[in-house]
């Protein structure tokens, strides 16, 4: 209720609230800001969750719909969270180039865009032990590589050895 | 937080009021602090219709020097006018419309042309609707008595009229007629509230012998389909010979001179 009657010019009763339209904009403007902040770790919580159901769904045998509504979904969380251009295959493919030494043939290379764990999967041959170690030496100082692992090492009928090696990337890190 | 409390509004803290007779300042950042000039007779005639001042200069000079006694510089100053400055109309929530429609109601029997009105409302708890026009060249000369001083204009309300709203407050969930009686040395302001609605507001000269005030309060009460006032507080001057009158009927409020009980109103309001 209004406090009572004001007889002043009417910039003076304006003024006042004039002041506190300011106030509550710049108020929801810290507010926006504020929800913004917590609906992006919402977005990154479920990013986390998307890479594990979407693994689980193909294996479940889930119907193709199903499947594709919820990796569309996915992807859309994802891309609105920005954590999309973490995983730059051309980056992680120049990565890959710096990281094998003379002496091994790349066998492939397989991007995995896992929305929890980013990595790169890498075959390869080699005819010497030292190239293998050289091999995992490397991806693990590399910068954006959070953690190297050797998956498997193979001694092949023709004497070569075949590796598989996986690198997990930093979220958020380029390579 | 001074900063932030002045953005927001909250720092109306002086105020002067200005009646025939006298102009009184007050300020009130702690307690109540108040001063009184008393004013030449005919520097102040007050009326809703021609300028009431007959030289602002010189009263602007005796408010800035009651305002420079309190220490008040640049703040915000609420005026509390000459009730007698300002023409008044109660609207009964019953009839009450919109903004224009109550425009142009307070537009009609006005004692000056209505393109010079300037009028505010305030609606009480009931829906009813208290209207106050002003004369634009008369308001204008109490405002530059202020700015004359050197400060900012807060509220700009009527001495007797700043008490509506507290009064509403009061009677707000109370049945019966009650009365509120300000009195001050040339005229006298009579609020009436049924069962906490205001009814209507009369503002008067006062004449010299004050049975006459008394015999309205008796009046009163018919106009209103009602056998007899639940309550009559009268307040100001000659307030315990009216009380005295009454044998019961009138009971003084005994809060002192009017014009420095508007002003602690007035201060206490948040900046308009």
């Amino acid at each position: 209720m209004k406090a009572g009657i004001n007889l002043g010019p009417s910039r003076y009763r304006t003024r006042t609230w004039m002041r506190r339209l300011v106030l509550v904009a710049f108020a929801a403007t810290l507010a926006h800001v504020a929800v913004d902040r917590l609906d992006r770790r919402a977005l990154g919580a479920l990013r986390d969750e998307a890479a594990l159901e979407g693994v689980d769904d193909v294996a479940a045998g889930a119907t193709w719909t199903e499947a594709q509504s919820r990796s569309l979904w996915h992807l859309a969380a994802v891309t609105a969270s920005g954590a999309s251009s973490a995983l730059s295959p051309t980056e992680l493919l120049g990565l890959v180039e710096r990281a094998v030494p003379e002496g091994v043939t790349l066998v492939s290379v397989t991007l995995e865009p896992s929305l929890a764990e980013p990595s790169v999967l890498v075959e390869a041959l080699a005819s010497r032990a030292e190239d293998i170690a050289e091999l995992e030496a490397r991806f693990s100082s590399a910068s954006g590589v959070a953690e190297t692992r050797l998956l498997e090492e193979r001694l092949m009928p023709g004497g070569e050895l075949s590796v598989r090696l996986r690198a997990r990337l930093s979220v958020g890190e380029t390579p | 937080m001074r900063r932030f409390e002045m953005w927001w509004g909250r720092r109306a803290r002086a105020g002067v009021a200005v009646s025939e007779h006298e102009l009184v300042a007050a300020v009130n950042g702690g307690p109540l602090r108040v001063t009184r000039r008393s004013l030449p007779e005919g520097l102040v005639a007050p009326s809703a219709a021609t300028p009431n001042i007959s030289s602002v200069s010189e009263l602007g000079k005796i408010a800035a020097d009651a305002l420079e006694e309190l220490g008040v510089t640049g703040a915000p100053v609420a005026l509390a006018l000459p009730d007698l400055s300002i023409a008044t109309r109660v609207v009964p929530a019953s009839a009450r419309g919109r903004r224009s429609e109550l425009l142009a109601l307070m537009s009609t029997n006005l004692s000056f042309p209505a393109s010079e009105l300037r009028c505010d409302f305030w609606t009480g708890r009931r829906g009813e609707v208290l209207g106050a026009a002003i004369r634009g060249v008369v308001v204008r000369q109490y405002e530059q008595i202020v700015e004359a001083a050197g400060c900012s204009l807060g509220w700009v309300d009527g001495t007797c009229l700043s008490r509506v709203p507290a009064w509403s407050e009061e009677l707000s969930e109370v049945a019966g007629l009650h009365l509120r009686v300000q009195l001050q040395r040339g005229h006298y302001a009579m609020a009436v509230f049924v069962d906490g609605e205001l009814r209507d507001l009369r503002v008067k000269l006062k004449s010299r012998e004050i049975d006459k005030i008394h015999q309205e309060i008796l009046r009163i009460p018919a106009l209103h389909g009602e056998a007899a006032p639940s309550s009559v507080v009268v307040s100001g001057d000659d307030a315990e010979a009216l009380a005295a009158l009454s044998s019961g009927t009138v009971r003084d409020g005994d809060d002192g001179d009017p014009m420095t009980a508007a002003l602690c109103l007035l201060l206490h309001r948040r900046a308009p």
